[in-house]
């Protein structure tokens, strides 16, 4: 009985069925089976097997940012319970993410998002155009492991330099990894404003986030 | 309009559906406008309004038609105007594109960050190409104060070019009027060159957007507008919606414009693009978003307006047989559809990157698909019927006139290789990447020439010195 729902929890994500796993999440507490086996056994054998598959070219990315959302629609109804239980739920890393202040482009971030979901990070999205001082702010509410900072043009990387600095100012830099992405950023541009991390596209922002919380 | 020897994927009647459809956006999704200043003015004209949203009855876009302009110049600073670009639907022009951030260095062919100088060489080299008509910075330079680096490019434009120029400055208001100044300190103006603005991500018109939007009303410098809609990431899948998203997007700007300034100069855009799923790279040379541009385009053409497309471009990260098929294909469909200025000739890996050999081969390929492209008249006039009685059935038209007057007109390859076998082999058997870079560094080896005189070059120097001075403080 529960094998069979775990079964439909990793299948929606592999149909990138956004409110059936939100649904399926539900009925697996109604019927009384753990938050973390839900979740374990459920939907990240889904994430995991669309992860895999877009690494073998035989899934792409509108399956992997749908396999995300419903891993998003899932944990939603799960986190509580999550929460509750002992020990918590076991992720690969944490990481808040989002576009810095002044850039309302949202493509490259949301994949990123995606790829790493998909590769087990608890990952909160924090939006676009996205201040210095929110950052700050998420970053000192939320403690994640990453703090991703997209910028998709020349005129908004300067902001990435900014939020670091406000990090430094806000004694938090040596409590978060920051990693640097986007169009015009490059490694040399990542050295200079001293930020941890930079991935030339977000299959490579992966390999560099699990080396980052090791 | 939408007539013979063009292209077409939709003919009037489908336009005017995809133009209801755009209409349908504006009234039931609206626009998201991140500016106080556009959302009274839309107010005032009698959009709806709900918080940064405004939704637009019809008859907005319908006067802004109205008045939007079918027909200007675009002037260049040669003495006799020949270089003056005549921008309406009809006429198809070829320019270079902006903002690469990569060259592939002519000499030892590593791909390095764009340097002022490059900016410079490959500007005054553009201004030799006889296809190019109207001339973009090419690079974004790493070495000048990046806080006026679009008035740094625009110095090197004004100082190694007569052509019309494109600027893609990110910053409107002080900025543009700095622009303007610029521009008539060497001969220009207002009208000497255009400015490229684009709507980021769908159905937003964020504050440079429309700062921009509102400065070339007020100084009537020709505004392009550009969408940015990747198919099924920023936009939908379906080229048609997309299409039509991207138009209702374009008639939005355009009735802000036209509030600001009726009759001011406006220039429809077709910017559509699609991220390949599976290395999420955004591609200039996908083929279905291609198809969706084309819809935009005939939608323009459909409005008489003079529009922005593109042409000469390439996916490739060398100059190698997909750069030549690319950039030659990209040439000779932007000519058939009849954009009226084609930019981004000569970027290569969806536009981060350029070279001076990529715009010497998209000259090449812009001349041939301007002479195969030529919408030829069928006038009674044309047949001449006397002359293929008088040379009569088997007979040579070498000797006559009409062929001596004629072929001198024909479009000559400076690239492509036409000798016989044997004269190929006599001089090396060189192919066509060996012939682009004997090419390249012949033209290379003249240095940048100024077509302003050195008091003009400082004038220039002390203006972005003064924008820089007065930004900083």
């Amino acid at each position: 009985m529960s094998e069979e729902m775990y079964q439909r929890m990793a299948q929606a994500v592999l149909d990138g069925e956004i409110e059936i796993a939100g649904e399926l999440a539900q009925q697996g507490l109604d019927a009384g089976l753990p938050a973390s086996d839900i979740l374990s056994e459920g939907f990240v054998k889904g994430i995991e097997e669309v992860g895999d598959c877009f690494g073998k070219g035989e899934l792409f990315l509108p399956e992997l940012t749908s396999a995300a959302e419903c891993m998003k629609a899932a944990l939603a109804v799960l986190k509580p319970a999550l929460e509750a239980a002992e020990g918590g739920r076991q992720v690969t890393g944490t990481a808040v993410a989002g576009s810095v202040k002044g850039d309302v482009h949202e493509i490259g971030k949301t994949i990123v998002c995606s790829m790493l979901s998909a590769a087990g990070f608890e990952v909160t999205d924090v939006g676009l155009d996205i201040s210095p001082k929110t950052f700050v702010d998420k970053v000192s509410e939320l403690k994640p492991q990453l703090l991703l900072l997209s910028a998709l043009l020349t005129t908004t990387m300067f902001a990435q330099r900014e939020t670091i600095e406000a990090l430094k100012a806000a004694g938090l830099r040596d409590k978060v990894k920051v990693m640097v992405g986007g169009a015009p950023v490059t490694q040399e541009w990542a050295d200079e404003i001293g930020a941890d991390g930079f991935a030339e596209d977000a299959i490579a922002a992966v390999v560099v986030a699990r080396k980052l919380v090791v | 309009m939408i007539t013979a020897g063009r292209h077409i994927i939709w003919d009037e009647e489908a336009c005017a559906r995809g133009h209801a459809a755009a209409l349908e956006i504006l009234e039931r999704v609206g626009v998201e406008v991140r500016s106080d200043a556009a959302l009274a003015l839309y107010e005032k004209a009698g959009a709806r309004i709900e918080n940064t949203r405004a939704r637009l009855p019809r008859q907005l876009v319908e006067e802004a038609l109205a008045t939007a302009p079918r027909s200007f110049k675009l002037r260049a600073r040669d003495d006799d105007g020949a270089l003056d670009l005549d921008v309406r639907d009809g006429p198809v022009y070829y320019g270079s594109g902006s903002d690469c951030l990569y060259i592939l260095d002519p000499v030892t062919g590593e791909r390095r960050r764009a340097v002022l100088a490059d900016v410079e060489a490959g500007v005054a080299l553009i201004e030799r190409l006889p296809n190019i008509n109207f001339v973009m910075s090419v690079w974004l330079p790493e070495d000048v104060p990046q806080e006026v680096v679009d008035l740094v490019q625009l110095a090197a434009m004004l100082t190694y070019t007569r052509k019309p120029i494109v600027v893609s400055s990110p910053r409107g208001g002080d900025a543009m009027r700095e622009q303007v100044e610029m521009a008539e300190a060497c001969g220009g103006g207002a009208d000497s060159f255009a400015c490229l603005t684009m709507t980021a991500p769908s159905l937003v018109l964020d504050e440079v957007c429309v700062e921009k939007t509102l400065s070339c009303a007020e100084l009537k410098v020709p505004m392009v507008l550009e969408t940015g809609n990747s198919l099924g990431s920023t936009g939908p899948v379906s080229p048609q919606t997309c299409a039509a998203v991207g138009h209702a997007e374009i008639m939005a700007t355009l009735v802000l414009h036209q509030l600001v300034n009726r009759g001011a100069p406006f220039i429809y855009g077709t910017g559509m693009s699609q991220l390949d799923m599976a290395t999420t790279v955004d591609l200039f040379g996908g083929p279905e978003s291609g198809l969706a541009g084309v819809l935009q385009l005939n939608m323009a053409q459909s409005l008489s307006l003079p529009t922005f497309d593109y042409a000469g471009y390439s996916d490739a990260k060398s100059h190698d047989e997909q750069c030549v098929a690319e950039i030659m294909t990209s040439c000779i469909t932007g000519a058939a559809c009849g954009g009226t200025l084609l930019h981004d000739v000569g970027y290569l890996e969806a536009g981060l990157l350029s070279s001076y050999e990529a715009f010497i081969m998209g000259d090449e390929f812009a001349g041939m698909a301007r002479a195969g492209g030529q919408v030829l008249s069928s006038d009674a006039s044309v047949f001449d019927i006397d002359e293929v009685e008088e040379v009569g059935p088997g007979g040579s038209y070498l000797a006559r006139q009409s062929t001596r007057k004629s072929y001198r007109t024909w479009w000559r390859s400076t690239l492509l290789d036409r000798t016989n076998a044997s004269q190929w082999r006599a001089s090396g058997s060189p192919t066509l990447g060996d012939r682009l870079h004997t090419r390249t560094t012949d033209m290379l080896a003249t240095a940048p020439e100024p077509v302003v005189d050195s008091d003009t070059a400082s004038r220039l120097a002390t203006l972005v010195e003064q924008a820089r001075e007065r930004m900083s403080s």
